[in-house]
């Protein structure tokens, strides 16, 4: 006999740290060089695993150590993708600290989450991109507008549902 | 009322120490005049600035609890979440183990649960407690778990044979007595004598009567009498079908128990006999039980199913036996586990009333049960059934009221009427 509330569309709470293994993964793919990649994969992993602990902030502080350990002068458009996917990291690890992990998670839960990210990645996105174009970049340009309109679209869209979904309850 | 604080808000040092490496990784790259490793930091120092937000006011949870055709419907509020992140809520349903969702405040202001009546009485339907988050998750204030009651009155049912006392009382009511009065039932044809009342008087019979022409004939009618239920329940046992739970009380897994059949069955007893003008008494067998005097009518219906729907079970509860009018029927509503049950019905049949034994052991399932279990439970059914045997070799009536048929077993007995 179980509590059922009907909370609308939801995903497992075992999501957030899976997303967490996953935008660190993504991030010292994009950041780290050589045998750091698997070093910062593998510290993805036992992220996802110890949320709680302050694993994370090591592993932020080592997707940024491998940044500062790159070529200045070989940035490129990853650097949106960089700047994105650490945020998604950070938002996430402050998520799964707090959701449990056998737990239904509303979507509409993460909207002030998902808001708040969308709106701080606006102003970082384009950042990004006049740093790029200072740095003589301007091929890249386009690319980063791309990515980052994209990502924009996406965040709103999953506002819009969560919204939707609220409010239909 | 106390104006809501912010005393209850606890910080999870997520933000600060969030905050602390934005500040780091925007020192480095500006120390570095590296521009990308400051714009990593950008949005670090941004959410750890989302996380510094004041908190919002005292949240509580709220629980409402009605009962809608077969179901208890369960009503949460969490108020005081506006401006707040989410709420973790875990709910556990009859004491099983919990469940955790995790909704917007503005879900959490209005959850609903509902969840299937498994027993009557009063019990625990859902246990909710939880936390609330706000600025990012990184503040988190604890929710008071809050417990849903319920009081799950038995259903309304009838029996539809009345067994009477050996002998009715005195005074008018729905049932033909044996002794002459003022009844519909025709008994017989008398001559008249003094105190007959002159409407009694039968002129056709007079006059065909070989008898002088002086001497009247009167019809002669059986009085009316109320009989007196008395309504014994034994609340020591609270056992269910599922034989291996007879040791736990875990409501949800126990199935039907024995108060589950009980409390319908004395409510369906009572009614019928109420209905019928007869005065009903209701007693728990167990010392600090409540009770209720005998008396009549619909009030009296009401205040024994009320008091019924009340008695839970006391497991080390002693008996006390009642105080029974003269020549009452006696329905004595047990599991008949023990033998102290048994000899008060014996005791009360010696004493000339007529004892019903209600039977509510609920029929039971041996799901998931050991060697040890078994066996224990064989020898506790040989002598229970030894035990009923007894009572029916001293004309006491046993009726097992799990079974469907008990209102045609009442009818059968009611057929052998005893003297009135």
């Amino acid at each position: 006999m179980r509590a059922g509330f009907p909370i609308g569309p939801w995903v497992p709470g075992v999501v957030l740290p899976i997303g967490v293994g996953l935008a660190g993964i993504l991030t010292s793919l994009l950041v780290l060089q050589d045998a750091l990649i698997a070093v910062g994969v593998a510290f993805s992993v036992f992220t996802a695993v110890r949320v709680r602990t302050p694993a994370p902030w090591l592993l932020v502080a080592l997707l940024v150590v491998g940044q500062l350990l790159r070529d200045p002068a070989g940035l490129d458009a990853s650097l949106a993708g960089v700047v994105l996917a650490l945020h998604l990291l950070v938002v996430l690890v402050l998520l799964a600290r707090a959701v449990p992990v056998r737990s239904r998670l509303q979507l509409a839960a993460l909207g002030p989450a998902a808001l708040t990210t969308g709106l701080v990645q606006v102003v970082a996105q384009v950042l990004v991109a006049l740093v790029l174009a200072a740095q003589g970049v301007l091929q890249v340009l386009p690319t980063a507008s791309t990515i980052g309109g994209a990502l924009l679209v996406l965040i709103a869209g999953l506002l819009v549902l969560t919204r939707r979904a609220e409010r239909d309850e | 009322m106390s104006a809501p604080t912010q005393e209850r808000w606890y910080r999870r040092g997520g933000g600060a120490a969030l905050g602390m490496l934005a500040i780091v990784v925007l020192g480095v790259g500006l120390g570095f005049g590296r521009a990308d490793v400051a714009l990593l930091g950008l949005p670090l120092a941004a959410t750890a600035a989302v996380a510094l937000r004041r908190p919002v006011g005292t949240a509580s949870v709220a629980v409402a609890v009605a009962v809608e055709d077969d179901d208890v419907v369960v009503r949460v509020r969490v108020e005081g979440a506006a401006g707040a992140d989410f709420a973790v809520l875990a709910a556990g349903a009859y004491e099983e183990p919990t469940t955790t969702v995790v909704v917007s405040s503005r879900t959490a202001a209005s959850l609903e649960a509902r969840l299937p009546v498994l027993h009557s009485g009063p019990q625990e339907v859902l246990r909710v407690g939880g936390q609330l988050f706000a600025a990012g998750a990184d503040l988190v204030q604890h929710l008071d778990p809050q417990v849903a009651r319920a009081t799950i009155a038995p259903k309304r049912e009838r029996v539809t044979s009345l067994l009477l006392p050996h002998r009715l009382t005195n005074r008018p009511g729905g049932h033909a007595a044996r002794r002459l009065g003022d009844g519909l039932d025709f008994r017989d044809l008398a001559p008249f004598t003094p105190g007959d009342r002159l409407r009694r008087i039968d002129w056709r019979a007079t006059a065909r009567s070989p008898r002088p022409e002086s001497e009247l004939i009167v019809r002669r009618m059986d009085a009316t009498a109320e009989a007196a239920a008395v309504i014994v329940l034994d609340s020591r046992d609270d056992v269910g079908a599922a034989v291996v739970e007879w040791g736990s009380d875990r409501p949800a897994r126990k199935g039907t128990a024995s108060l589950d059949l009980a409390r319908p069955a004395v409510a369906a007893i009572a009614a019928s006999y109420l209905e019928a003008g007869d005065r009903v008494a209701f007693h728990d067998l167990v010392r600090t039980g409540a009770s209720a005097r005998s008396g009549g009518g619909r009030r009296k219906l009401e205040q024994i199913r009320a008091v019924v729907t009340q008695t839970v079970a006391r497991p080390s509860g002693t008996i006390k036996a009642p105080v029974l009018p003269t020549a009452a029927v006696v329905f004595l509503v047990s599991t008949f586990l023990d033998e102290d049950v048994a000899g008060l019905a014996v005791l009360w049949r010696n004493a000339g009333h007529r004892v019903v034994a209600i039977d509510v052991l609920p029929t039971p399932t041996l799901e998931g049960a050991d060697e040890a279990h078994r066996l224990a439970h064989r020898i506790l059914q040989l002598e229970r059934a030894d035990r009923l045997d007894r009572l029916r070799r001293v004309d006491v009536t046993v009726v097992p009221w799990q079974d469907e048929d008990h209102d045609a077993l009442l009818r059968q007995a009611a057929r052998s009427r005893g003297p009135r």
